[in-house]
């Protein structure tokens, strides 16, 4: 789940009756574009690699990384779970 | 293009305060020694559950508001006007609370992250009954420990 706490964008692993707050991660812009196109889907890293492509313009090499690293934090915290 | 971030103290536990008015359990992470020898700096957690005054017996852990923070420790005293609090990691300072004060009681608690204890065990139970039966000569016990696992505890 997504919140906006002093100026910070932070995800937050939150359930219906739970909040797992030792795991916050802060967002910047470019991966708060990916978590607000891409939350609640199902994707893959490609998908997340050409949203990063078409959006910012940047080479397909440096949109893989940026993406891997994005789903692996976001894993870490628990907000996205691996298929 | 993220990192981990640790909020400011007062902002995180306004945020706590509001999981736990919406009868959320709220999972958090331990900064301090005054929560030793069990519970270590930095990487023991506990999950927070919302409680009424009426509930609360000695021995549990709650959180409560004091002195403009947040403290998480032991009940070691109930009278009708209110809680006395320690820290199984001091052995000579207490703090004094209302009901009012309290926030959250703990219901499990991590050692480690991967590791689940409901306060409602028998290890926990015997833990907390030896440690506190053991409060005249904790300050000797915690020595020890702090000689021995400084590398953890500081």
């Amino acid at each position: 789940m997504l919140r906006h706490i002093a100026g910070e964008t932070i995800v937050v692993n939150q359930g219906s009756s739970h909040t797992d707050m030792t795991r916050i991660i802060s967002l910047n812009s470019t991966a708060r574009f990916m978590w607000e196109n891409l939350e609640g889907n199902d994707f893959t890293l490609k998908e997340a690699v050409h949203l990063l492509v078409e959006h910012y313009g940047i080479s397909e090499e440096q949109a893989c990384a940026d993406a891997a690293g994005w789903v692996e934090r976001l894993k870490a915290c628990g907000a996205i779970l691996e298929n | 293009m993220m990192e981990k971030k640790q909020l400011p103290n007062t902002l995180f536990f306004t945020w706590v305060e509001e999981e736990i008015a919406q009868s959320h359990q709220v999972r958090i992470r331990l900064i301090g020694t005054s929560i030793n020898p069990f519970l270590r700096n930095g990487i023991s957690e506990v999950v927070l559950v919302p409680c009424k005054p009426e509930e609360l017996k000695l021995l549990d852990v709650v959180l409560f508001r004091y002195r403009g923070g947040h403290v998480l420790h032991r009940i070691v005293r109930i009278t009708p006007d209110g809680y006395t609090l320690q820290g199984d990691g001091v052995w000579a300072s207490c703090e004094q609370c209302t009901a009012t004060d309290i926030v959250a009681r703990v219901a499990y608690v991590y050692r480690t992250p991967q590791k689940r204890l409901s306060v409602t065990s028998l290890s926990w139970r015997l833990y907390s009954k030896i440690w506190h039966f053991l409060r005249p000569v904790r300050r000797w016990l915690l020595r020890l420990y702090f000689l021995l696992w400084r590398k953890h505890a500081i």
